[in-house]
């Protein structure tokens, strides 16, 4: 990979036409949020925003930087111009079968500038409120790492996940764990003991880390291990200064404190990834300890809300190949996954069908996989030959496939997302899978029905018009 | 000063702009809620703000915990002693 730190990225998106420069100086409220929102709506080639000043603040913001499926092909190396599916299969390749192991740094610009006292995070970062009835400001976009209080010395189950994090003083923050998240059995076993959990947030990564860091893998996969791989070199890491975390060496911030054990105090509300507020809950509170970061550091966030937002493209192709790499490893048939739509709500798996009834088992499958039990609402099942990720394939697919009465199955009183507005209660809900796979025996077969063949030179036509179209 | 969503006068300065003088924040103590005085009246004015986001103690009190508070080893242990001390395990209980 040709970048190591978040300012070699963004120097990579400059010079092909995808980072751009806001010089004139901006409120914090409204005008991040709606320039966000903005770049957003560019569609494929959506730009990141550098904001060089920000009003009563001293350093940078850079929001998008994740925003597009131009700037996501160019966090692979890959062309802008590749399609989603390639994309998703370019990951596949990458996706470790052995994964590397990290190596250690004695020191990097992340450490040039170390605060123990008198901590005032605004003097470091220019926070601003993302929607207009958020608690307050967040921190959307972090890495935050924490250790396995029972086994500290498990590489595996130290975790790097993204939480949202509320500013709740100049030295105190508010984190969201579910109780789904490796954090919160982290958390639970330190609140067994009665004893704090350190924690390490780092802001402003390579947008690698950033990127596993929002992916769902098993407890005891490093996250560390798989940036690695899929940056085909070892990820390079530097202790914490006031515990055994490790942490990005390339980080531009590292906010370093503890979780107090067994105290909640009120958090929220904040515009989700669901395109809603969240409730207000009672959430654990962090003290800060130290801060280090890079001289002029810059601030990276997300703005979040009804999708598509940059946390969509963050959480889409990731969320996927974990859920496929998980059915492919028992249900070999399965083609693809598209778990892209609102954190894998909905999600659409293509397979082959060994058997009748075998959709209906794939979907079951995955109701049962980390991310599916709670995330998984809509669970839309098609062949193999179907794209997933194309969906006027799969609207056809639903259409012609599907016998509502023998196709379609809800399951009740399951595991839900707790800020999915319609789980009821929260943190539970019902189930859908639809199967719109082509019956296969035993099941009965409509003898008149069959689907026109595909045109067998397509593709070679589809590149021989892109390159007269380039002309 | 009279927190804008819960209304509590236990609010007060958090910080001033660190550059500039261009605004100053403020923070709730009661229900960690900050604003900025450069934000629209209908989030700095308690009688603005809109009532479907405004916290009351009925609210705050039905609030869930995330995630709940793991029931501390010690006195996990003690349930279980008594459990066995009492003979419980034997009726069932």
């Amino acid at each position: 990979m040709n970048y190591h730190s978040l300012r070699d990225f963004l120097d990579l998106l400059e010079q092909n036409g995808q980072l751009v420069r806001i010089t004139d100086p901006v409120m914090p409220e409204p005008d991040i949020s709606a320039a966000a929102q903005a770049a957003i709506n560019c569609g494929h080639y959506a730009p990141a925003l550098l904001f060089e000043k920000v009003k009563g603040y001293v350093n940078r913001l850079v929001m998008n930087v994740h925003g597009s499926w131009a700037n996501h092909a160019l966090m692979l190396g890959l062309p802008m111009d590749t399609t989603i599916k390639d994309q998703f299969f370019e990951l596949d390749k990458r996706w470790p079968g052995k994964v590397i192991k990290p190596t250690w740094l004695k020191d990097a610009p992340c450490k040039e500038i170390k605060i123990t006292s008198n901590i005032n995070l605004f003097e470091v970062l220019p926070l601003y409120r993302s929607n207009k009835y958020d608690g307050g400001c967040y921190l959307s976009k972090a890495c935050v790492i924490t250790r396995d209080p029972e086994e500290p010395d498990h590489f595996g189950k130290q975790n790097v996940g993204t939480y949202r994090i509320q500013v709740t003083g100049k030295d105190r923050l508010n984190i969201q764990p579910l109780v789904f998240h490796d954090i919160a059995i982290h958390l639970r076993k330190a609140e067994e003991q009665n004893k704090p959990l350190p924690v390490a947030i780092a802001i402003g990564n390579e947008p690698i880390i950033t990127y596993m860091s929002s992916t769902p893998l098993e407890y005891d996969e490093s996250e560390y291990e798989y940036a690695g791989a899929l940056r085909g070199e070892p990820y390079q890491l530097i202790k914490a200064e006031t515990s055994d975390l490790d942490v990005p060496s390339g980080a531009e911030v590292i906010i370093e404190g503890e979780i107090l054990p067994r105290k909640r105090s009120i958090e929220g509300p904040y515009g989700e990834f669901t395109g809603g507020y969240s409730g207000t809950r009672f959430q654990p509170e962090i003290k800060i300890h130290a801060i280090t970061h890079r001289a002029n550091p810059i601030f990276e966030n997300l703005y979040l809300s009804i999708p598509w937002t940059e946390v969509d493209y963050l959480i889409a192709l990731n969320t996927s190949l974990s859920v496929y790499r998980q059915l492919k490893a028992s249900m070999p048939e399965v083609a693809a996954v598209n778990a892209m739509y609102v954190h894998g709500t909905v999600e659409i798996v293509s397979t082959k069908c060994r058997m009748g009834g075998y959709g209906k088992a794939v979907a079951m499958r995955l109701l049962s996989t980390p991310h599916g039990m709670p995330y998984a609402k809509i669970i839309i099942v098609v062949d193999e030959s179907v794209d997933p990720f194309n969906i006027n394939q799969v609207m056809w697919a639903l259409s012609t496939q599907v016998n509502p009465a023998k196709h379609i199955s809800i399951i009740h009183n399951c595991p839900g997302m707790p800020l999915d507005p319609s789980s009821d209660p929260p943190g539970m809900s019902s189930k859908v899978i639809i199967d719109a796979t082509t019956p296969v025996p035993p099941e009965p077969i409509n003898e008149d029905a069959h689907t026109i063949e595909l045109i067998e030179n397509t593709d070679e036509w589809m590149q021989k018009i892109k390159k007269l179209m380039r002309k | 000063m009279i927190c804008p969503r819960c209304d509590s006068k236990n609010a007060n300065l958090l910080i001033p702009s660190p550059v500039g003088n261009e605004w100053e924040m403020y923070i709730c103590n009661e229900c960690n809620f900050t604003w900025r005085s450069t934000e629209p009246e209908n989030i700095r004015n308690p009688k603005m703000y809109d009532s479907k986001f405004k916290l009351t103690k009925e609210k705050i009190s039905k609030m869930m915990v995330n995630p709940p508070i793991a029931t501390s080893r010690k006195q996990a242990l003690n349930k279980r002693g008594r459990f066995f001390q009492n003979n419980l395990w034997k009726e069932g209980g």
